[in-house]
């Protein structure tokens, strides 16, 4: 008998074939600038720096660009900038405080924040040219500081870069060094003022692949601070958490009737799980996440009683209003800061300092975490989702903060999808479809997500445009979701119509590839399990070219098995995939697996000719 | 019979409901049980009524708006966050007053109503003279009705906001009426197939009324780029204002008017002084020996020694002796200073103003709107030819002009003789794929091939390898290739300026595709192709698909069939055509001894396809797709 190994080949592949084209990168501009940060006996912080840019092109104007920040606690002081030609000395451009444009500072999702910018934009048809540029800002709380970055652009030569902070030792600072290799002093003052001056020259030009943990940095935290009225101090994380109970003490106080009506939803519930679920889901059935940033800087929630009078709140308003609800219900639970986004690095640990954009609850049982991210309207209680997961967070308690670590949701049951299709040939060559997805734990949160971001139309549409099977016009789409506890649940049935299911060669009836392909994201959790099964009517009279005997791969971080059936005209289909990761790998090496695993079995289904009628 | 009187009365009955005007808080049992918008089922929220009524109190133009928004499915609840932007500018050119916005949900039929406090109300200054107010409705979920109602007020009387008639969710009724005072005059355009079919038009002692009913969303769609262009709207220009008693005074009344305030304006901005440009030309060498050489010297010159900034429109911000000295400016400030140029030296050049592509209007309309117009391209006749000239692109060779430019027509401005005119700019803007593919020793497929695109489709290509070159990263991020694939070198070739080509050639050794000695091998010839994944997966659409401009794409591969093989099979030939020859697609195996070549060509004849074919069309590229996918089968041979 005549048979191909269905692309057996993949399983043959070096690591990563692509050719990487490295090369130096270009300059567009190099750079000379000094920072002079003096902390005051108020708390506040004087931020002076010079720059000396050389533009060298087009490209590097924006590196000669001016955006500087302010808010309520921010206040711009000083700003000049003058653009010199170099080969005659003779300036060309001039601008002061009255130049700078003003504009809000929109963060893409807060209907209020106080955050604005000021900014200067740089034109020139001429280069070089030589941007001198010079700006004070005041900070009235040294509650944060930002890292001292001395390549402030990728593709930009750094000549030299000067830090010096000056503070009173009654309030300190603490300091975490990052590849930086230049010198560093330190004076005391003759007024008893400390002095620290970092010094850095000739760092090499980054690209776009530049990570925050390769850069050049120094990290700058206070010991003693204060924001507005709020002193605390930030030595470690039990300190920067008691600061932060401080900071919302008293906020948390249920309306009476709120309370009695949260009370009764739990009078007849003893479990404490099922306690936290249904205080849960009613938070998420009748409040909506709005982001307002206003209170202490942005800092400090708003009042349960308000978050109840509205029905919203942003990630504090809601976490504190849960916080409250559960506490009511007689469930511990613990505000926690926690720096979100997916993929984000983790916190520097050894730094305790404010490194964090957002929060989440820690409701706990038996002292065991029952993580919740209140923002959220459709995630289980206990699972918190690719935006905050696999983190070191800070948990605040009345006593002070602590470090923990929220969940990874690596092992594979957090992370399974099931299918079952059924497709039929029609004499054109189009079948009918449908297919069933189960899936289980990440996968399911996501599609979750989606369903609850896109609209119906585009729900279809982007199931079309992630499916395997090209050609589909779907006629009926059903999405359900539900928990297993904090097991995110979602069943997807989808029926249609695959045009050009199959085509004839001169001698051959071709299915087109309809294996499902493992996606970037879905092998994120290290572990990833799918099964599958096809069953597919094909005309009368086909006979398999293609080995039907069972193929087994099995490789360091993947095992693959297929199963193929011919009986009755049906082509019976079973595929299963097991994805286990050892070691930590970049988007580039996770492309090439992807790839490695998708390739198999990826081939086209064939058969000797059948008499099928091509139109 | 009966039944289809029973429902012309539910009809009326359901136009009456939203004829007259509605309450605030207010809401019939229709609008308490609407669930599900029945000619858009998928949507999740929608306008259920929206009004807007503008008067004049003097020379203050005042528009009542009122919004009506039902949520309608989860998805829908970030509707609850509201921006009303208005342009305040140094002069508080535009102000909003009176806003109050009220959310009601429903038990059973009950509504629960809640007025949204001034706290949930945010102004915000956005900058460049815009703010915005941002509301921030209390307890929204499935059922809410968001409801809220404002005044604005502004300056500008010369031109009126108008009214578009669609959202970004559907609108189930949007209403705008004007009352006119007679001191005031003004012309107005309507666009839209709504608009122009089935929206219901009333004039009321001087009040003009127009409602639209059942409008559809307007959403991005793949392969439709400037959809504002299609949207339903009304606009308005004064046409003439009483000065005195007996006294009227016109206001671009025609196009040789308005031509003329336009080149009164360059004129001002000393965009016709020779003297400023004098400066820039002194030392330049912009001669030739024809008139074509001379303007292409200058069209290079600036290119090369001015920079483009981000300002758009049709009037220039700067002076030109600002433009001479900064040697920044926007398009139609380099514009009109190639004009300058050529000009000076006794070459014929004039500006033509054009509504560019996704501007809102892209058809004009035959009165004299100002608004109709955002950009402007040069006419000049070298040595007795026509040309068009464009400086918005950097890298666009001579003679190329913005893609949003290539509209039907636009007003040529001469003094005294404006004058509309047809915008035609030819080009085949074609793509060719060639490759071969060969195994080597190692049995690896060598895939050598080369990429020519033509024209703008050149220029796109110029456009991404340059910006992959300033980020520096690999040239082969032009394509999307499969990870595993090596690719042995990759360059690109830019002749536009002097062939109107770029040539991309690229070498890819793909490894293991002769799977250890298998049977049959299975090989797709085409390993970078536009179109072997169908762009239409949408199951409907609501625009048409406008592919920008007629193409073709050819594609031509020879695989060497190595040692050891035989062709066994091969797709069969087909050429296929939509309806009335739009679209085209070829597909031809030839077999040439121990060769086998495989050429297919994709035609876009008409780049707009009308949305009735969008089914067709995505049945069609399926196909196409198909067939690009489809493999060669090689055979091993028994005793080679």
């Amino acid at each position: 008998m005549i048979f191909v190994l269905l692309a057996l080949w993949a399983s043959f592949l070096t690591d990563s074939l692509v050719s990487k084209f490295s090369q130096e990168p270009p300059v567009y501009s190099s750079i000379s600038h000094s920072k002079e940060l003096v902390i005051d006996q108020n708390f506040g912080y004087t931020l002076k720096t010079n720059k000396k840019i050389t533009v060298l092109s087009a490209e590097g104007l924006g590196h000669a660009s001016v955006r500087i920040f302010y808010d309520k606690l921010v206040q711009i002081k000083g700003f000049s900038l003058e653009v010199i030609d170099p080969a005659t000395g003779k300036t060309i451009q001039k601008a002061k405080m009255k130049d700078l444009q003003d504009a809000e500072l929109y963060d893409g999702f807060s209907v209020f924040a106080d955050n604005r910018q000021k900014y200067y934009v740089v034109n020139s048809a001429k280069f070089p040219i030589e941007v001198h540029i010079q700006t004070e800002v005041y900070f009235q709380s040294n509650f944060s500081f930002q890292p001292w970055i001395p390549v402030e652009s990728t593709f930009q030569k750094l000549d030299e870069a000067e830090l010096a902070i000056i503070y009173p030792e009654s309030i300190g600072i603490r300091y975490q060094e990052q590849h930086l290799s230049g010198n560093k002093t330190e004076e005391s003052l003759a007024d008893g003022r400390k002095k620290l001056v970092w010094k850095e020259a000739n760092l090499p030009v980054q690209d776009l692949s530049i990570r925050e943990e390769d850069d050049h940095r120094l990290y700058i935290a206070p010991k003693e601070f204060k924001l507005e009225s709020f002193q605390g101090s930030m030595n470690d994380w039990s300190e920067l958490g008691l600061w932060k109970y401080k900071l919302n003490e008293g906020r948390d106080q249920l309306p009476q009737e709120f309370r009695e009506k949260i009370l009764k939803l739990v009078e007849r519930i003893d479990d404490p799980y099922e306690r936290i679920s249904v205080l849960y889901a009613y938070l998420q059935k009748n409040f909506r996440y709005v982001s307002i940033q206003l209170g202490i800087g942005g800092w400090q929630t708003m009042t349960a009683t308000d978050a109840v009078k509205y029905s919203y709140g942003d990630c504090k308003g809601l976490t504190n209003l849960m916080k409250a609800m559960l506490e009511a219900a007689g469930i511990p639970a613990f505000y926690t800061l926690v720096y979100a986004g997916e993929g984000e690095s983790d916190i520097r640990t050894d730094l305790p300092s404010n490194q964090f954009n957002h929060v989440i609850l820690r409701a706990e049982i038996d002292e065991q975490p029952v993580w919740l991210e209140c923002t959220s309207n459709s995630l289980p209680a206990g699972y918190l989702g690719s935006f905050t997961n696999d983190r070191h967070v800070l948990v605040v308690t009345p006593t002070g903060g602590y470090l923990a670590k929220t969940p990874s949701y690596e092992e594979s049951s957090w992370n399974r999808v099931e299918n079952e299709y059924f497709l039929q040939l029609d004499e054109k060559g189009d079948a009918t479809m449908t297919m069933k997805q189960h899936l289980e734990g990440n996968p399911a949160y996501k599609a979750v997500s989606i369903s609850r971001q896109l609209d119906s139309r585009q729900q279809r549409d982007y199931f079309n445009k992630n499916s395997a099977i090209s050609g589909l016009v779907i006629q009926d789409y059903q999405f359900e979701s539900e928990q297993l506890d904090s097991l995110p649940i979602a069943d997807r049935t989808v029926k249609g119509i695959v045009q050009k299911f199959a085509q004839t060669t001169a001698k051959r009836l071709l299915l087109k590839p309809f294996f499902t392909k493992i996606k970037l994201d879905e092998i994120g959790f290290k572990n990833f399990d799918l099964e599958e099964t096809y069953a597919i009517d094909l005309p009368k009279g086909v006979v398999s070219e293609f080995n039907l005997e069972p193929l087994e791969i099995k490789e360091e971080e993947y095992s693959i098995h297929i199963e193929n059936q011919l009986k009755d005209n049906q082509l019976l289909v079973t595929r299963k995939i097991k994805v286990s990761i050892k070691d930590p790998k970049d988007e580039d090496s996770k492309k090439v697996l992807i790839s490695k695993i998708n390739s198999v079995g990826y081939g086209t289904y064939h058969f000797t000719k059948p008499s099928l009628n091509q139109k | 019979m009966k039944k289809q009187l029973l429902l012309c009365l539910l009809f009326l009955l359901h136009l009456s409901g939203y004829a007259q005007k509605e309450k605030f808080g207010k809401y019939n049992s229709n609008e308490i049980s609407y669930s599900e918008v029945d000619f858009e089922p998928d949507a999740d929220a929608v306008v259920l009524f929206e009004e807007g009524v503008s008067k004049f109190f003097g020379e203050v133009f005042e528009t009542t708006y009122h919004f009506r928004i039902k949520i309608l499915k989860e998805s829908g609840i970030a509707r609850g966050d509201v921006k009303i932007p208005f342009y305040s500018g140094d002069n508080r050119t535009e102000e909003i007053s009176g806003l109050k916005a009220l959310i009601t949900n429903f038990e059973g039929d009950e509504p629960q109503s809640i007025k949204v406090d001034k706290n949930q109300i945010f102004e915000v200054e956005v900058g460049n003279g815009w703010k915005e107010y941002r509301i921030t409705f209390p307890n929204v979920k499935v059922g809410s009705i968001l409801e809220y109602t404002y005044k604005k007020t502004d300056k500008n009387i010369t031109l009126l906001d108008g009214w578009t008639f669609q959202n970004d969710i559907p609108t189930i009724m949007s209403s705008y009426s004007i009352t006119m005072i007679p001191q005031l005059e003004y012309k107005m355009i309507g666009q839209g197939t709504k608009y122009n079919t089935t929206s219901e038009k009333t004039v009321n002692n001087g009040t003009y009324t127009w409602t639209l009913r059942k409008l559809n969303s307007l959403k991005a769609e793949p392969y439709m780029n400037n959809f504002a262009d299609y949207r339903e709207r009304v606009e308005f220009q004064l046409s003439r204002y009483q000065k005195t008693l007996y006294e009227w005074e016109d206001v671009l009344k025609n196009w040789i008017v308005l031509g003329d305030e336009v080149l009164r304006g360059y004129t001002d901005k000393g965009y016709f002084r020779s003297s400023p440009l004098e400066k820039v030309m002194d030392g330049v060498d912009f001669e030739g020996s024809t008139e074509l050489e001379k303007a292409q010297k200058a069209y290079y010159y600036l290119q090369q020694n001015f920079q483009l900034n981000t300002e758009s429109g049709f009037f220039p911000d700067q002076q030109i002796s600002q433009l001479v000295k900064t040697k920044v400016g926007s398009a139609v400030e380099l514009d009109l200073a190639l004009m300058g140029i050529l000009r000076s030296m006794g070459i014929e050049c004039h500006p033509i103003l054009v509504g560019s592509k996704g501007s809102g209007r892209s058809d004009l309309v035959p009165f004299p709107f100002i608004n109709q117009f955002n950009s402007v391209l040069l006419h000049a006749k070298l040595d007795g030819k026509e040309y068009l000239l464009d400086l918005e692109d950097p890298l666009a060779p001579f003679g190329y002009v913005d893609l949003d430019k290539h509209v039907k027509a636009g007003l040529f401005l001469t003094k005294e003789n404006s004058q509309l005119v047809p915008i035609n700019i030819p080009h085949n803007s074609n793509s060719v794929f060639t490759s071969v593919l060969k195994f080597d020793e190692e049995k690896n497929l060598i895939v050598e091939g080369s990429l020519r695109r033509y024209f703008y489709e050149g220029l796109q290509m110029s456009h991404r390898s340059q910006n992959l070159q300033k980020n520096n990263e690999p040239l082969h991020k032009l394509f999307t290739l499969d990870p595993t694939w090596e690719v042995v070198n990759m360059d690109m070739q830019d002749n536009l300026k002097e062939d109107n080509y770029t040539t991309t050639n690229y070498t890819i050794k793909i490894q293991g595709q002769d799977s250890q000695g298998a049977a049959l091998m299975m090989l797709t010839p085409f390993k970078i192709a536009t179109f072997s994944k169908n762009p239409f997966t949408q199951d409907f659409r609501i625009f048409p698909v406008d592919f920008g401009f007629a193409f073709s794409e050819t594609y031509s591969t020879l695989l060497e069939i190595p040692e050891g093989y035989e062709l066994d099979d091969y797709p069969l030939k087909e050429a296929i055509s939509m309806k009335n020859g739009e679209v085209l697609f070829s597909y031809n195996p030839v077999l040439m001894g121990d060769k086998v070549q495989i050429v297919a060509k994709l035609e876009v004849k008409k780049p707009t396809i009308d949305v009735r074919q969008y089914a067709n069309l995505k049945y069609f590229m399926e196909t196409v797709a198909t067939k690009m996918n489809a493999p060669l089968v090689l055979k091993k041979v028994s005793n080679p």
